[in-house]
């Protein structure tokens, strides 16, 4: 068998162009493997970080006409965004980067009428403007940790610096007419579903406080670029702080930002979350929060990539088996041509299992020297190799060369004679 | 072995429109040292009693015996390649080994150290009257009659008792037919081989020491 593996290679380079195709035929499909390969795991990185990278922006927000206690749900036991509570929507096993702003509505303005509103921010990348390009100019002393404090300080656009007196701007702000629940007709109650704990708040009678006025004086520190003239961004806790009225209850509306810890986990989140929270709109009965979930642009990017993963997955297979149906019929080509010769052979005594292994090595040869240029080309020009996607090719192309080679060892001498006759 | 003996071999096959009896119940005794000579027109079954002969296709039924061993319950590769050799009009050589190459394939299949393989494929050349500036050319570079005599050396150097040829001179002119069954006709008396020689042409009959006949797929003399 040696002899004859030997004769089988030896006569390759005599064989001259002839024996191109199949090397050609093999470059050109471990090159498309190879690019295959590097647009899945490109893509897959695109996923990946998108995944990792991408911000989706949850938001919730207290409806009009119900009082909350900040996010608290009146009855104090599904606190939202403060330490993990085991009873508690799991918001903490989801979410990141919380923020609350708190607003109240400015009716006066250094003693002029003038509608406004106040905004109490939790951090400095809160406030609209930085992304959009605006700038913020703190005044020498103060920086954007002054938010994070319970300082009663503000920043205004540029043309509100001269409504304050000695850098100390004076307001009136409103309570909201707010719809307060005051007794009791259904109590609170929890219950399991589907293993997360759901709360349904207590159903009160309503009673409706009217708006009422509270002043405030706050050092302006800094300015915000191209800001409307009656707005005010200001700390979280001094808004809180605030507009504490006289029997008790806070005027304000609350909004909480997060962003998802793990996209990963966004469908299982949004599952679990609108169990909870309705969608913003229409306020439903005993649900005083909403929330809204910013992920049109996350799946802008991603389904793209999944759906051209999904046709590079289905592509991939496809090349493998024109892979066996390429092995099979170069072999197949070549070996037809070459039917005289191996008539010969059979009829000096060679055997057919000797002829099988030399065509099939010769042809395997002809692959791999493809295979080799294909995966140089991919490197140079793709910069990806698989070696398992081109081992994997070259086993392909050896099971249609098989074929083939077996067709080669079982020579019909006499037909051949006889056809030639 | 000192015979080939056929004994009522049968053999038919299917071309497009009816079944073919090539051979129908052939018999005879073929011997070492004599040059036998099988005319018979085109389609007869020639080619297929040499191809029974060298055991490339199986008898329908019959047998072929090497000496007393039915050739059917032995290693056919190893029959051809040990005892029998075959020389087609054109099916001979492999297009792309030298002379020497083609004559040295038999003996290196067979493990004949490169060197000794190549000593004698060099005699056997000369002994064909192929001289030594032919022995690195390819066969498309060679006459027909060099080839056929190329054929002719490798189955001296595989020194196999009997050769078969099927049209050795079909494609030859005169000259060239004639030296060309004058070698084969000396090597059945010098090397004591069973030389059996297929053709339609009369002139290479004249030269058999048994001049056989297929006819309607039965042997005679």
């Amino acid at each position: 068998m040696r002899y004859i593996a030997g004769y089988f290679l030896k006569r390759l380079p005599r064989e001259g162009y002839k024996s191109l195709a199949v090397p050609a035929l093999s470059l050109a499909l471990v090159f498309l493997i190879n690019l295959l390969g590097g647009l899945k795991a490109w893509m897959e990185a695109e996923h990946r970080n998108v995944l990792d990278h991408f911000e989706i922006v949850v938001e919730l927000s207290n409806n009009s006409g119900y009082l909350t206690d900040g996010l608290f749900i009146t009855g104090k036991d599904f606190r939202v965004f403060t330490s993990p509570d085991e009873r508690a929507f799991p918001l903490y096993g989801y979410t990141e980067n919380l923020r609350l702003k708190r607003t109240l509505v400015i009716t006066e303005i250094a003693g002029r009428p003038m509608p406004g509103a106040l905004t109490g921010i939790t951090a400095f990348a809160a406030l609209p403007a930085p992304e959009a390009g605006a700038a913020v100019t703190f005044f020498e002393g103060y920086d954007e940790s002054v938010l994070e404090t319970d300082e009663p300080v503000c920043l205004v656009g540029a043309d509100m610096l001269a409504a304050a007196e000695d850098g100390v701007l004076r307001l009136t702000v409103q309570s909201v007419q707010t719809v307060t629940t005051t007794t009791e007709v259904r109590p609170g109650s929890y219950e399991i579903i589907d293993g997360v704990w759901v709360f349904s708040p207590s159903l009160h009678e309503a009673t409706v406080i009217p708006p009422q006025d509270i002043g405030l004086e706050l050092t302006v520190v800094g300015t915000v670029d191209d800001m409307e003239y009656g707005f005010l961004y200001c700390p979280f806790w001094t808004a809180s702080g605030a507009g504490v009225l006289s029997d008790g209850q806070t005027p304000y509306t609350d909004l909480l930002s997060a962003t998802l810890a793990d996209n990963r986990k966004l469908s299982e989140f949004k599952q679990t979350a609108w169990r909870n929270f309705p969608r913003v709109g229409p306020v439903y009965e005993n649900r005083p929060i909403s929330m809204t979930v910013y992920d049109s642009g996350f799946y802008d990017a991603i389904e793209p990539l999944m759906q051209n993963m999904i046709l590079v997955d289905a592509a991939t297979p496809l090349v493998y088996v024109i892979s066996v149906c390429v092995g099979f019929l170069a072999s197949f080509l070549l070996t037809r041509r070459r039917k005289p010769e191996f008539a010969v052979m059979r009829s000096v005594g060679v055997r057919k299992r000797d002829i099988f292994f030399g065509s099939l090595l010769e042809q395997t040869a002809l692959g791999a020297a493809g295979a080799l240029l294909g995966c140089g080309l991919a490197a140079l020009t793709w910069g990806y190799v698989s070696p398992a996607r081109t081992a994997l090719f070259l086993v392909c192309f050896m099971l249609g060369a098989a074929f083939s080679a077996i067709r080669a060892a079982g020579t019909d001498v006499l037909k051949i004679l006889v056809d030639k006759e | 072995m000192e015979t080939v003996t056929l004994k009522d071999v049968k053999y038919e096959f299917k071309n497009k429109y009816h079944i073919v009896r090539a051979l129908d119940g052939v018999s005879y005794v073929f011997e070492r040292g004599k040059f036998y000579a099988v005319a018979g027109r085109s389609g007869s079954g020639k080619t297929t009693l040499l191809s029974m002969i060298a055991g490339l296709a199986n008898p329908a039924s019959g047998a072929v015996f090497l000496g007393e061993t039915d050739i059917a319950g032995i290693d056919r590769d190893r029959y051809r390649l040990e005892h029998v050799s075959v020389i087609y009009q054109n099916l001979n050589l492999f297009p792309l080994l030298t002379a020497l190459e083609n004559v040295m394939f038999p003996l290196e299949y067979r493990k004949v150290p490169k060197d000794e393989a190549r000593r004698i494929a060099e005699e056997k050349l000369s002994s064909v009257g192929i001289d030594e500036t032919m022995h690195s050319r390819l066969p498309s570079m060679l006459s027909g009659g060099e080839r056929q005599r190329v054929a002719i050396a490798r189955a001296l150097a595989n020194k196999t008792e009997f050769i078969l040829a099927d049209e050795p001179t079909g494609n030859l002119d005169t000259e060239n037919s004639l030296n060309i069954v004058l070698l084969l006709k000396n090597l059945a008396r010098t090397e004591n081989v069973c030389v059996i020689v297929v053709t339609h042409d009369p002139a290479v009959a004249e030269q058999a020491d048994v001049a056989l006949r297929i006819h309607d797929g039965t042997l005679e003399e």
